[in-house]
C-alpha cells in the first residue's frame, strides 16, 4: 500500500477514534428521556443511576456482545459483568448484581441500589 | 491513441453526442487543439463545478460533496481557487451523554450537512500527454449541521488538495481531485471546541471564461 494511503488511513482511524466511549446511545448512556436513546430510557433513580439507555429484549441475542438481557423492567440489555470493578466504569452506585436472565437462568450484570 | 484523445471521446459520450463519428471528430478536434496549442495549462479566469463524496464521521459532516469553484490567476504557476462547496449526508441521532456526562457524538462517514465559503492557491505542476496536474491548498468557513441531533456549529478546515485536469474542448477541461480536510470546529450542546478530518474525492469540470 503506498505510504500516503496509510497515513490518510491513519488519521482517518484517528478521527474515528476520537470520541470513543464504553457506551453509546444503545446501551449504556446517561438520559433523562428516551429520546436521548436509541430504544428506552431507564430513568434516573437508585437502580439506575444517572440513567441508563437500553434496549428492550427478549434474550441476549438482541443484546450487543457485552450485555444480558435480563427480567427487568419488563425485559432489558444490562451490561455483563463478573465482578464489582466490572461496572466502575458506570460510575458511583453502580454494583455486579446477579439477576433473573430472560428467557431463563441468572445473569451477573450491573445495576444500581 | 493518446489520453487526451480518450477523454475527449469520454466527454463527448457524456455530453450526449452520438457514438461514431461525431465522437471520433470531437477527439480529434480536441487532439489536435491541444497539440497545436502552446495557450497555458489554464486560461485566467475559469468557472467548475465538482461532484463527489465526503467522508466525514465524529462531527465531521460527510456524503454527497457539491462544489462550485472560480480560479483566477495570480502567477505564471499559481491560481486563486475559491469556492462554494456543500456536503449533504444523512444520518439519524448520534450524540449521546457518557457516564461523565460529557456529550459524545458518534456520526457515521456519511451523516451531517455542510455548507463552505473559502478560497485557496492552486499549484499547477509539469504534466504529461495532455494531463494538467495541480496541487493546492485552501482554507474555508463552514457551517455544520447535525439535525436530529439539533447539534449545529462552524468550523475552520484547512485542505491539502492534488488533482489532474485534461482539456476535452477549447475552454472545457475535466478531471478528478483528492483532499485531506482537517481542522477545529465550534459546536453547540455542549461540545465545545472539537477537531473535523475528513476525505473529499470528486469529478470536476472547469470552462474558461472569455
Amino acid at each position: 500500500m503506498p505510504r500516503w494511503i496509510a497515513m490518510v488511513a491513519s488519521l482517518l482511524a484517528i478521527g474515528a477514534a476520537c470520541g470513543g466511549s464504553d457506551v453509546s446511545r444503545a446501551v449504556g448512556a446517561r438520559c433523562d428521556d428516551s429520546s436521548e436513546c436509541d430504544d428506552r430510557c431507564l430513568l434516573p433513580d437508585a437502580d439506575f443511576p444517572g440513567g441508563f439507555c437500553t434496549l428492550s429484549c427478549d434474550d441476549d441475542a438482541d443484546c450487543p456482545d457485552d450485555a444480558r438481557c435480563v427480567e427487568d423492567e419488563g425485559g432489558v440489555c444490562l451490561f455483563a459483568c463478573e465482578s464489582e470493578p466490572g461496572c466502575d466504569f458506570l460510575g458511583e452506585g453502580w454494583s455486579c448484581v446477579t439477576r433473573a436472565g430472560r428467557p431463563e437462568g441468572e445473569a451477573r450484570v450491573c445495576r444500581g441500589g | 491513441m493518446s489520453r487526451r484523445v480518450i477523454a475527449a471521446a469520454i466527454a463527448a459520450g457524456a455530453l450526449g453526442l452520438p457514438a461514431g463519428a461525431r465522437a471520433d471528430e470531437a477527439a480529434a478536434e480536441a487532439a489536435e487543439a491541444a497539440e497545436t496549442s502552446d495557450a497555458p495549462v489554464a486560461a485566467d479566469r475559469e468557472l467548475g463545478a465538482s461532484l463527489g463524496v465526503a467522508v466525514g464521521g465524529g462531527v465531521t459532516p460527510g456524503g454527497l460533496r457539491v462544489e462550485g469553484r472560480y480560479l483566477y490567476q495570480l502567477s505564471e504557476d499559481d491560481w486563486f481557487d475559491g469556492r462554494m462547496a456543500f456536503t449533504i449526508g444523512g444520518g439519524a441521532a448520534a450524540c449521546f451523554r457518557d457516564r461523565a456526562d460529557d456529550v459524545v457524538c458518534d456520526h457515521g462517514r456519511a451523516d451531517g450537512i455542510a455548507i463552505d465559503l473559502g478560497g485557496g492557491v492552486r499549484r499547477w505542476l509539469v504534466g504529461q500527454q495532455g494531463f494538467a496536474p495541480w496541487v493546492g491548498v485552501s482554507a474555508a468557513l463552514r457551517l455544520v449541521r447535525f439535525g436530529d441531533d439539533e447539534l449545529t456549529g462552524v468550523a475552520l478546515p484547512l485542505a491539502a488538495a492534488a488533482g489532474v485536469r485534461a482539456r476535452v474542448a477549447d475552454r472545457i477541461s475535466v478531471g478528478g481531485q483528492a483532499a485531506l480536510e482537517a481542522g477545529p470546529a465550534l459546536l453547540g450542546r455542549g461540545l465545545g471546541l472539537e477537531p473535523q478530518l475528513g476525505l473529499v474525492i470528486g469529478a470536476t469540470v472547469e470552462v474558461a471564461l472569455p
